[in-house]
């Protein structure tokens, strides 16, 4: 029972994980690049959150509304003034660019909200959950996955049915083709990241709900979600989505074999994922 | 003649030190074909690359209806009535036939509606068949025909034309060179960039010839002896008309 | 160069008057930091140790970097698991440390193999964070292995059978190896036949492979050698620190270190390495005590660095002087211009 039990609370967990993962895959899969510091962006979504609900009252809901158009904006003007410079085949100059923007965050973050660890009041939702059986499923996990659930398949319809979805899908198959063909790519790229980073909105809350932040908490959020990324299969939003699943459910299990393995076990997880399918579970080769 | 639609002035360019166009004078009137033609790395291309804004210009050296267009984006050429059937098609794998030719439509020039995508499918009817097929499953000549109806949904005043033969079977080749009559009766103008000598002449009304980055020579498709064209073509006597 | 004409009707040239000089300089250098525990503080001896630690660190970041297109953020999984194993040597079966440090330099060798097997497929920004998922996993591993004392960390005791003096003297050496091996090693690779297709990667991979490079190989083997070249650097930074924790070891601090040196110097350039490092050591020894605000100094410089001026210090100084401290190219001469 502590496994079916590990299992549920891995699903749960890897909703939020998709909440990071679904931003990665977008970026890469428009622009091949990477932003190291989604990680620290994330935090800081979740600090201005705490300091807003600090000075504003504010409950949950309204909370989630000034953060995410707070987030895109934050997305947008990243991307117009930093990352639009450094979009090229060599990965060099994006990877170094937002290193060095995810090294100033970090520290800005603890000169500003020092070093300790904050969480965002819920008003009791965090505590609450259900009773089936012997298991305990949390209300507000429950939200989570909902909503990673609604904005996977929200992105996935933007990017089938709409305007915006084709000129990214264009630019993403070829940029060049598709400045010939009257889309400004720079504009498209903006408005990516902007997305992108506007998820981190809601997953910042989250996060801050959930659990705790602290400003060096970035780099780990990070890596989680690359590696859901790749072991879903590269670039596609269900396959993030799915793979955060997968990575939620390795961390869950491994938990409870030994609260220092869980982890370490979704790290190597990922890397069994590298050594048997590069192309990840639900990629094509 | 009436006025130029799109007419370029001693149109330079230069990749990094290299300078691929030496002051080229062009220009093309509503309706009308002209032919571009030259042997490889004549600076066809390029020139066609240098009118669209895929590289960096004089402002005044490119003037679409005699307004200085030189160095605007790709994209803001393509709001500005130019399109351009790119060499080798470029089309957007892993999108289907209707989405490919549906950004074009999403991004058109404003102030005209001639081109719709009933009128692609008719002037190319087996595109209507693959739809919904990704278009790279497509034969070579049904992706040309994708990428002309891809340039032409732009609703261009003037379309360019980057060697749209290559690579195809002569019957495929006919059956595109075939629209080309169709399409400029709708007054778009087109500038056809061809390897092909005598293709070129049979499509157009007039013609450039370009050899290491200069034209060498001009004149109607119908009046320009062949010998002229191929000493034009191979550069034995430079003769520039 | 006049010296050089002869009979010769043309040669070619690949030794420059700067070079020379910065050659003797060089000797010079490394016999005064041979010497150092007869002339230097402790406390200095401490800070050279150090500098020479970020110099390796970043040359092997270079070469990855600036000539492999092997973009890492996790080269301290092998600085981390190369001091690792030279304390495991050193204290726990006995070696002589002095001897544990080149024999430990299997430990990154062998991470390195899979490492390269299960990352390189990955597109270049997947890549780096693929290397820093390898150095979480060390750290991880690290922290629940008893035999290293887990995440307490172990203290290599075994130091105390010699004197202050003694140690200064091993550790002096073992620097001046470390620099003939990993920035001496880099230029003779670059004046090396295999330089030529070092630096046609570097240019353009694609057309480099075209011209018969063998880049996946090069590729590799530029890896497997940063790695060891990185864990002499961890090894010797760790056994002068005497002490070493997972935290320490596997830290992300490393990477920013060489990144910052690299970038802020000059990419793909020896010298650059050096202008970065030198600049580095100082900034850290006079603006370190601001702690946060320096480091956000740091992360906007390399941000702007990145987006601006992608050649850096070295670069740029370049193109107002062509003095080359280690020259690399080869200049056609005619004898009898001359």
């Amino acid at each position: 029972m502590q496994w079916l039990d590990g299992f549920i609370q891995g699903i749960l967990l890897g909703g939020l994980y998709a909440q990071y993962a679904l931003g990665m895959a977008l970026m890469f899969g428009v622009m091949r690049i990477v932003n190291i510091s989604h990680g620290d962006l994330m935090i800081l979504l979740a600090l201005i959150g705490v300091s807003l609900v600090a000075s504003l009252h504010v409950g949950p809901f309204v909370l989630v509304l000034l953060l995410v158009p707070i987030a895109a904006a934050i997305g947008y003007v990243l991307q117009r003034a930093v990352l639009n410079r450094v979009v090229s085949q060599d990965p060099l100059p994006s990877i170094i660019a937002t290193f060095g923007l995810s090294i100033a965050l970090q520290n800005a973050m603890q000169q500003i909200w020092s070093a300790d660890t904050r969480s965002i009041p819920g008003g009791g939702i965090e505590q609450a959950s259900w009773q089936i059986g012997p298991i305990f499923i949390g209300v507000l996990p429950v939200i989570v996955l909902v909503v990673a659930t609604v904005l996977t398949g929200g992105l996935d319809a933007l990017l089938r049915y709409t305007r915006f979805g084709r000129a990214l899908r264009a630019s993403a198959a070829d940029v060049e083709a598709a400045a010939l063909t009257g889309i400004n790519p720079k504009a498209v790229y903006a408005w990516a990241t902007a997305i992108s980073v506007g998820i981190l909105g809601f997953a910042a809350l989250f996060q801050g709900l959930r659990s705790t932040v602290a400003p060096s908490d970035g780099p780990a959020q990070l890596i989680y979600a690359f590696e859901a990324v790749i072991i879903g299969g590269m670039g596609s939003i269900w396959g993030a989505f799915l793979g955060s699943m997968v990575l939620g459910v390795s961390q869950a299990i491994g938990f409870r074999i030994n609260p220092g393995f869980g982890i370490l076990a979704g790290h190597l997880v990922f890397l069994c994922v590298l050594i048997v399918r590069p192309q990840g579970i639900f990629g094509r080769s | 003649m009436s006025e130029a639609l799109l007419s370029t002035h001693g149109l330079k360019a230069f990749y990094g030190d290299f300078q691929a166009l030496f002051g080229i004078d062009f220009e093309i009137c509503p309706g009308e074909v002209v032919a571009l033609i030259g042997a490889n790395g004549a600076g066809k291309s390029t020139f066609l690359k240098s009118v669209m804004g895929a590289l960096k210009v004089a402002p005044d050296s490119v003037r679409l209806q005699g307004k200085p267009c030189g160095g605007l984006q790709p994209h803001q050429m393509v709001s500005q009535g130019v399109a351009i059937v790119p060499e080798g098609r470029r089309l957007f794998a892993g999108m289907s036939v209707e989405d490919n030719l549906r950004v074009a439509i999403d991004h058109k020039a404003g102030g005209s509606d001639t081109w719709t995508l009933d009128r692609v499918y008719r002037l190319f009817p087996i595109l209507k068949e693959k739809r919904r097929d990704p278009v790279q499953s497509l034969s070579g000549g049904q992706q040309q025909m994708v990428s002309i109806g891809r340039a032409l949904l732009n609703e261009p005043k003037v379309l360019l034309c980057d060697e749209i033969s290559l690579g195809l079977a002569p019957k495929v080749i006919n059956e595109i060179y075939e629209a080309i009559p169709s399409i400029s009766a709708a007054g778009t103008a087109i500038v056809l960039v061809e390897q092909d000598v005598g293709l070129a002449k049979k499509a157009s009304d007039r013609l450039y010839c370009m050899l290491e980055g200069k034209v060498t020579l001009t004149g109607k498709s119908a009046e320009v002896p062949r010998e002229d064209i191929s000493a034009a073509y191979f550069g034995a006597s430079h003769a520039v008309a | 160069m006049t010296g050089f004409e002869s009979t010769v009707r043309a040669q070619v040239r690949s030794q420059t008057k700067s070079g020379i000089a910065a050659m003797i300089i060089g000797i010079a250098l490394l016999v005064a930091l041979v010497a150092m525990p007869w002339w230097a503080s402790q406390g200095t001896i401490r800070s050279v140790v150090e500098l020479c630690c970020y110099i390796a660190i970043a040359q092997m970041w270079n070469l990855l970097a600036g000539y492999g297109g092997l973009v890492s953020v996790g080269q301290q999984a092998f600085s981390g698991v190369a001091a690792y194993a030279m304390f495991a040597l050193a204290q726990n079966l006995g070696i002589n440390p002095f001897f544990a440090v080149p024999l430990c330099l299997i430990a990154p060798v062998l991470l390195a193999v899979p490492t390269y097997g299960l990352l390189h497929r990955l597109d270049g920004p997947y890549f780096a964070i693929g290397t820093w998922v390898v150095a979480e996993v060390m750290r991880l591993l690290t922290s629940n292995f008893s035999y290293v004392n887990a995440g307490a960390g172990m203290s290599l005791r075994v130091m105390t059978q010699y004197s202050a003096h003694e140690r200064a003297i091993g550790v002096s050496i073992l620097c001046a190896l470390m620099l003939l091996i990993t920035v001496g090693g880099t230029y003779w690779l670059l004046r090396s036949r295999y330089g030529l297709a070092l630096t046609a990667m570097r240019d353009n991979p694609v057309s480099a492979a075209s011209q018969g490079v063998n880049v996946s190989r090069l590729r590799f083997l530029l890896f497997i050698a940063g790695a060891a070249g990185t864990g002499l650097a961890g090894a010797i930074y760790f056994m002068a620190q005497l002490r070493i924790t997972p935290e320490a070891a596997y830290g992300p601090q490393w990477a920013t270190v060489a990144i910052f040196i690299v970038m802020i110097g000059g990419l793909g350039s020896i010298e650059g390495v050096l202008v970065g490092s030198i600049i580095y050591f100082f900034a850290d020894r006079w603006f370190g005590e601001y702690g946060a605000t320096y480091l956000i100094v740091l992360g906007i410089l390399t941000l702007i660095v990145a987006l601006f001026a992608r050649q850096g210090i070295w670069g740029l100084m370049s193109k107002v002087v062509d003095a080359p401290w280690f020259p690399t190219r080869r200049v056609l001469v005619s004898g009898e211009s001359r």
